[in-house]
C-alpha cells in the first residue's frame, strides 16, 4: 500500500521551510455558501506532493465538527467521524481546568467560544508581503461566502506565528529535533518505522487504524495556541538554578536547570548523552534511550518534559504499555516577539501548534494526561502525583508541583511554577482532497434524493 | 477519583444464546474468574469489579460488568482488550446487535462500543467527569497505587496460597 501523496494535505506529511505562519479562524455563514468556500479553495489547498520549492503561498484547512454540520456534510461522513473529534476538546483532559488561566472560558481572551470555529485556514509563507497578499485572498473568498473571520485578540490582531531563527522556541530550546519516522508506503517500511495508519484516516488493518472510507487519507488536528511566560521562566532559571548546582558558575547552572526540565540542552544535546555540557557535535542526535544509560534519572531526570511525551524504552505500567506509547506529527511556530531577561513586557508571545494524528483520545489525550501526571510507568513514585516539569497545569486537583532532580549525591527538588498556559484550542480534521471536493459538492440534502 | 465503569449488555433471547449464558455463568468461577482476576490485580488501576447477569421470568436480560477504576478509560478498555480479549469475544456473542468479535476487535471499535453501553450514574459527577453521574467514594480521590504502593495479593492467590 502506498499512499496517493497528491490527496493528502501538506503539512501532514511535511514541516514547510517556510519562517512565516497565519492562521485564519472562520465561521461558516449557510451551508451553500460554505461548500462554495471549500469548492473555491480547494485547487489551491497544498497537497502533499509539492515541492518545497512552489511558490507561495502553502495553504491548508482544517474544518472543526461544527464546520462540518455547517457544511451540511452528509450524515455518512459525519458518522464516520471518531467520538472525540465529534465532542471537540475537553479542557479538563488537556490539562486545562477550571479554576486556572488555561480554563476554557479563558480561551480565544473571551472573544468567542471554540464551538463559533468552523475552520481554520493556515498559511504558509516565506515573507510578510506573501502572507499579506494571500490573507487578502482567503478573506475575499470567504467574504463572498458570506463567512465571519473569528479575531481571538482583544487588539483586533490575529494568529501569525513566526520563526525566531535557528529552530528556537521562546524558551531558548531548538524545536525539530525528534519527529516520528513514519513509513508513508508500506513495501519501503523499515524496521522502527511508524505505519502511516497511525495518522492516516480510512485504512483497515492496522490496530487503530479507522475503517471510515469517506476520510480516507484525512487525519485530525489539535490547534493549540500556547501562551510561554518567558519572564516567569527565566526567573526561574536565575534564582533556582545556582541554588541547585552552586557548584557551577551562575550561567551554567541555569543552563543546566533548563535542561534538566526538558531533557535536553537549549542546543538540543540530548542529557543522556552528555549530562554535563551542550555539546554541538550531538545536538541533532536522536539515538539514546534511558533503561540501559539512565535507569535512574540522574542525567534525564524522569519528569524531564521529553522523556514524559516520549519515554522510548522505560518501562511502563501495564495499562500504558497495552496502549503503547502515543506519538503525534507536530507542527508548530512561535509567535510573538523574543523576551530576554526576566521582567514581563506584557506582549503575548509562545507556540501555536498544531499535533496531527488518527486518534484524538490515543494520541492527544494520553499525552496531555501523561504530563499533567506522570503515572504511566514504575519509575514515578507513586505517592507523589508529579507533572511535566515544562508544559504541565500546576492548578490541576492533587497535583505535586515539586521537580524532583536526582543525583549521585541524592534527589533534590525545586517548586515548578506555571511556566505555559492555554489561550486557545480547537479540533480539526484535514480532510483529503478527494473529501474536500466530496465537501464542496454534497451535502446532507442532496445525498438523501 | 476513581471512575465508574457501568456496562449493561443487552443479552439475545434466542435459546440457544441463552443456554450458551446458563453455561458462562455456570463456569465463570472456574474458567473465567482466573483469568480476569490476573488481569485487574496487573493493571494496578482496577478498585473493584465485578460481573452480573439480570434476569425476567428466569431469561437473562441484561450482563453488567461493573468497576471502578483509576485513570482513563480509553486506557483502561484498551488494556482490557488486550487482556481479556477472548473473554469479551465470549461474553459479546451472547449481545444482542454486537458487531462480530473481529470487527469490534480493534482499539477504537471496541472503546467506542463499550462507551455507548456504559449507562450513566444518577447525579453529577464530583469528579469533574461530567457525563459518568454520582459516585461515591470512601478513600477520596486515592488511587489503587496510592493506597496499596506494592502489589496486593488477589482474593484467589491468597485462597491458593492457603491450600
Amino acid at each position: 500500500m502506498r499512499i496517493d501523496m497528491d490527496n493528502v494535505q501538506g503539512l501532514v506529511v511535511s514541516m514547510y521551510r517556510r519562517p512565516v505562519v497565519r492562521h485564519l479562524l472562520f465561521r461558516f455563514g449557510g451551508g451553500a455558501d460554505g461548500r462554495t468556500f471549500v469548492r473555491r479553495l480547494l485547487p489551491e489547498v497544498t497537497m502533499a506532493d509539492v515541492p518545497d520549492t512552489a511558490p507561495d503561498p502553502f495553504i491548508n484547512v482544517g474544518i472543526t465538527y461544527r464546520g462540518l454540520k455547517a457544511l451540511d456534510a452528509e450524515s455518512a461522513l459525519l458518522g464516520e467521524l471518531s467520538s472525540s473529534f465529534r465532542k471537540g476538546p475537553e479542557p479538563r483532559k488537556l490539562g486545562d481546568v477550571a479554576g486556572s488561566q488555561s480554563a476554557a472560558e479563558n480561551w480565544w481572551e473571551r472573544r468567542f467560544r471554540t464551538e463559533d470555529v468552523h475552520c481554520i485556514v493556515h498559511l504558509h509563507v516565506l515573507s510578510d508581503e506573501a502572507r499579506e497578499t494571500a490573507s487578502a485572498h482567503v478573506r475575499e473568498l470567504a467574504r463572498e461566502a458570506g463567512m465571519t473571520e473569528l479575531v481571538p485578540r482583544s487588539d483586533g490582531t490575529v494568529l501569525d506565528a513566526r520563526s525566531l531563527g535557528e529552530r528556537k522556541l521562546h524558551f531558548g530550546y531548538t524545536d525539530g529535533i525528534s519527529h516520528p519516522d513514519i513509513a508513508w508506503d508500506d513495501e519501503s517500511r523499515t524496521p522502527g518505522q511508524i505505519d502511516f495508519r497511525e495518522f492516516l484516516l480510512g485504512y483497515g488493518g492496522g490496530a487503530r487504524s479507522s475503517q471510515a472510507s469517506r476520510l480516507r487519507d484525512g487525519t485530525y488536528g489539535a490547534f493549540r495556541w500556547i501562551y510561554q511566560d518567558v519572564a516567569t521562566f527565566n526567573r526561574f532559571l536565575q534564582t533556582e538554578g545556582p541554588r541547585l548546582f552552586p557548584d557551577r558558575a551562575p550561567a551554567d547552572a541555569e543552563e543546566l536547570l533548563a535542561a534538566k526540565l526538558m531533557g535536553r540542552w537549549r542546543d538540543g544535546t540530548s542529557l543522556v548523552l552528555s549530562p554535563d555540557r551542550p555539546d554541538a557535535s550531538m545536538s541533532h542526535r536522536n539515538d539514546f534511550a534511558y533503561e540501559h544509560d539512565d535507569p535512574n534519572g540522574h542525567r534525564c531526570p524522569f519528569s524531564a518534559h521529553v522523556r514524559v511525551v516520549n519515554p522510548r524504552d522505560q518501562p511502563l505500567d501495564a495499562v500504558a504499555a497495552a496502549s503503547q506509547v502515543p506519538q503525534v506529527i507536530r507542527r508548530g511556530m512561535p509567535y510573538g516577539p523574543p523576551l530576554e531577561g526576566a521582567e514581563d513586557d506584557g506582549r503575548d508571545r509562545g507556540i501555536i501548534g498544531i499535533f496531527v494524528c488518527g486518534d484524538l483520545r490515543h494520541q492527544v489525550y494520553t499525552l496531555t494526561r501523561w504530563m499533567q501526571r506522570n503515572d504511566f510507568s514504575p519509575v514515578y513514585d507513586p505517592n507523589r502525583r508529579v507533572q511535566d516539569a515544562l508544559l504541565a497545569n500546576r492548578t490541576v486537583p492533587g497535583a505535586d508541583p515539586q521537580f524532583k532532580i536526582p543525583g549521585n549525591g541524592g534527589a533534590t527538588s525545586v517548586t515548578l511554577p506555571d511556566f505555559v498556559h492555554t489561550k486557545g484550542t480547537a479540533f480539526v480534521l484535514y480532510p483529503s482532497r478527494s473529501t474536500l471536493q466530496r465537501l464542496s459538492t454534497t451535502s446532507a440534502r442532496s445525498s438523501t434524493h | 477519583m476513581a471512575v465508574a465503569l457501568n456496562l449493561t449488555i443487552p443479552l439475545k433471547q434466542d435459546p440457544q444464546s441463552q443456554a450458551a449464558l446458563k453455561q458462562l455463568a455456570a463456569s465463570f468461577s472456574k474458567t473465567i474468574q482466573g483469568p480476569i482476576d490476573k488481569a485487574l490485580a496487573g493493571s494496578r488501576i482496577v478498585h473493584f469489579a465485578r460481573v452480573l447477569v439480570i434476569e425476567e421470568n428466569q431469561r437473562g436480560r441484561y450482563l453488567q460488568v461493573l468497576t471502578e477504576f483509576d485513570g482513563d478509560p480509553e486506557e483502561y478498555t484498551e488494556f482490557f482488550r488486550k487482556e481479556l480479549g477472548p473473554v469479551f469475544g465470549h461474553i459479546f456473542a451472547l449481545a444482542e446487535g454486537a458487531p462480530p468479535w473481529e470487527e469490534l476487535n480493534t482499539r477504537e471499535a471496541f472503546f467506542e462500543y463499550t462507551h455507548n453501553l456504559n449507562l450513566k450514574s444518577l447525579g453529577t459527577s464530583t469528579n469533574l467527569d461530567d457525563d459518568r453521574g454520582y459516585l461515591f467514594s470512601g478513600v477520596g480521590d486515592k488511587t489503587v497505587r496510592e493506597l496499596c504502593p506494592e502489589p496486593c495479593p488477589t482474593d484467589i492467590e491468597r485462597l491458593a496460597d492457603a491450600a
